[in-house]
């Protein structure tokens, strides 16, 4: 897929999107976060820190080792390139 | 030297996720006769085959799969790995997206063999059209009932994750693979523990390659002794070679392990240099083998006789420089890309490659000294030596060995500007 056709493709960020896609990859898990984090990237063209917090609160991982994660990866956009 | 189509046999006649025309040509036979022999028989006949694995290492499959099958209790992992990042090669995407089944189907066997509920296959990301077709793979193969529960009405159940790599080359490493998927920044962690005592969530865990994998339903379907009947001495079956660089006609091909020499596979397949100039130098094994020139080009394509040339067949990337190029500006290449590939966690290949790109700039910008030659075949051999994961102990390999095969070419960098 091309570049602009991604674009055109990525939503903004809604709460009904994003439990879809929750309930999409069976319910969040340990096991299927970081595929579950790639899809919402390429749902949102990014992953809002509410998203951050929430797969924190639900995985019982620490927020920082999330951020950590993301930013270490080229293709992630987090926190203040999503405009939070 | 003849193209033998073993693995690649289907690609191009199916259209995938098409499974009926997987089906019509012997596709799920290894996955039946696996599922009624039993895991340890599977093991078994993979340690007899002698398959080892395709994706830089080299390390024996069988083994591999019987310790973690060792493990009895709790969950443990496999995944595929189709992150396929190493410079010039590019032969597990003639897989995945020709003949995708073939790829399922050892997958499935290895989860059956080891004992993993859960897999992963972990594609390069820049493979976009390929992970589509995983996606519908993955769907199509829930609704025949090769994924889930109960496969093909056995006991067995196995789920796969497809997972699209971030883009980043650390990640085809396997313990960088894992941390990815552990939701931690990608970097390699010291061995032991192997991944096969503490992986994926610290569980026994299974990384294969893409053509590894693929080997397996072959094996079984074929029979040890016909699979064995290919190839040499202590490498049996056949091999993907992805061939690049400067050749008229690049591509993947599958040859018989050890059926030809190098300088033969060039001339043959690639239909010689694309400019008609004798080859100056060819990396047998991606972008961080050693080169190989003049009479060693003569080397049988076996890895073992690949070693003795002097380097090592790595992932089977072949690529050919011809002459008329200097060394300094095919390893400032190369050095430009591992620079910006490597992960930071250890200090000499996070420090190192700076240092050697550098050094390099600077010769080859015209301002080298004899001194700084000096300077990076220590700091090569420092990172060599002591470095955490693979790529930091191979990427400066080919730097020393142009250094070696090639000294004229950086004296004469050296001396444009003293003179």
């Amino acid at each position: 897929m091309c570049v602009s056709e991604e674009l055109k493709n990525m939503k903004t960020f809604d709460m009904q999107t994003y439990q879809n896609l929750i309930k999409d990859v069976g319910g969040l898990t340990v096991e299927n976060l970081f595929v579950f984090l790639c899809k919402v990237q390429e749902t949102f063209g990014c992953v809002p820190n509410e998203v951050v917090r929430d797969v924190a609160m639900k995985t019982g991982f620490s927020e920082a080792r999330i951020y950590g994660a993301l930013t270490s990866y080229r293709e992630f956009k987090v926190g203040r390139e999503c405009g939070d | 030297m003849k193209e033998i189509k073993l693995l690649t046999r289907r690609v191009g006649t199916y259209e995938p996720p098409d499974l009926k025309g997987y089906e019509a040509q012997g596709g799920l036979v290894a996955l039946k006769k696996a599922l009624a022999m039993g895991p340890e028989s599977v093991i078994d006949e993979i340690k007899r085959a002698g398959l080892v694995g395709r994706g830089g290492a080299g390390f024996p499959t069988g083994p591999k799969w019987a310790m973690v099958a060792g493990e009895k209790q709790g969950q443990k992992y496999l995944i595929c790995n189709a992150e396929e990042g190493e410079v010039g090669t590019f032969k597990d995407k003639v897989l995945l997206d020709g003949d995708p089944w073939l790829v399922l189907e050892g997958i499935l066997i290895g989860a059956f063999a080891v004992g993993a509920e859960k897999t992963y296959i972990y594609i390069n990301g820049e493979y976009d059209q390929t992970i589509e077709l995983w996606d519908r793979l993955v769907v199509e193969a829930r609704k025949a009932g090769l994924l889930g529960d109960d496969i093909l009405g056995s006991k067995l159940s196995v789920d796969l994750q497809v997972v699209k790599s971030k883009g980043l080359y650390i990640t085809g490493e396997e313990l960088a693979l894992i941390s990815s998927l552990e939701m931690r920044r990608a970097a390699s962690r010291l061995k032991p523990p192997y991944p096969t005592e503490k992986g994926l969530f610290g569980r026994p865990t299974v990384v294969n390659n893409v053509e590894t994998l693929a080997n397996v339903p072959v094996i079984l379907a074929e029979g040890v002794e016909a699979y064995r009947r290919l190839g040499v001495e202590g490498e049996p079956g056949t091999r993907l070679f992805s061939l690049s660089g400067d050749v008229k006609k690049s591509g993947v091909y599958e040859l018989e392990i050890g059926s030809g020499t190098l300088a033969e596979f060039i001339e043959e397949f690639g239909g010689g240099t694309a400019g008609g100039r004798p080859i100056k130098a060819v990396q047998p094994g991606g972008g961080t083998s050693r080169f190989l020139a003049g009479d060693s080009l003569k080397c049988k394509l076996t890895a073992r006789a690949i070693l003795q040339a002097g380097s090592g067949i790595g992932t089977a990337g072949v690529i050919v420089y011809e002459e008329g190029k200097s060394a300094v500006d095919i390893v400032k290449g190369l050095i430009e890309f591992y620079g910006f590939e490597s992960c930071g966690r250890c200090a000499p290949c996070r420090i190192g490659v700076v240092r050697i790109k550098e050094i390099i700039d600077k010769v080859f910008g015209g301002e080298g000294t004899d001194e700084d030659l000096e300077q990076l075949r220590q700091i090569g051999k420092a990172c060599v030596a002591v470095s955490t994961c693979g790529m930091g102990q191979a990427f400066p390999l080919p730097v020393l060995s142009a250094l070696e095969l090639f000294p004229q070419d950086f004296e004469a960098a050296i001396e444009k500007v003293s003179a």
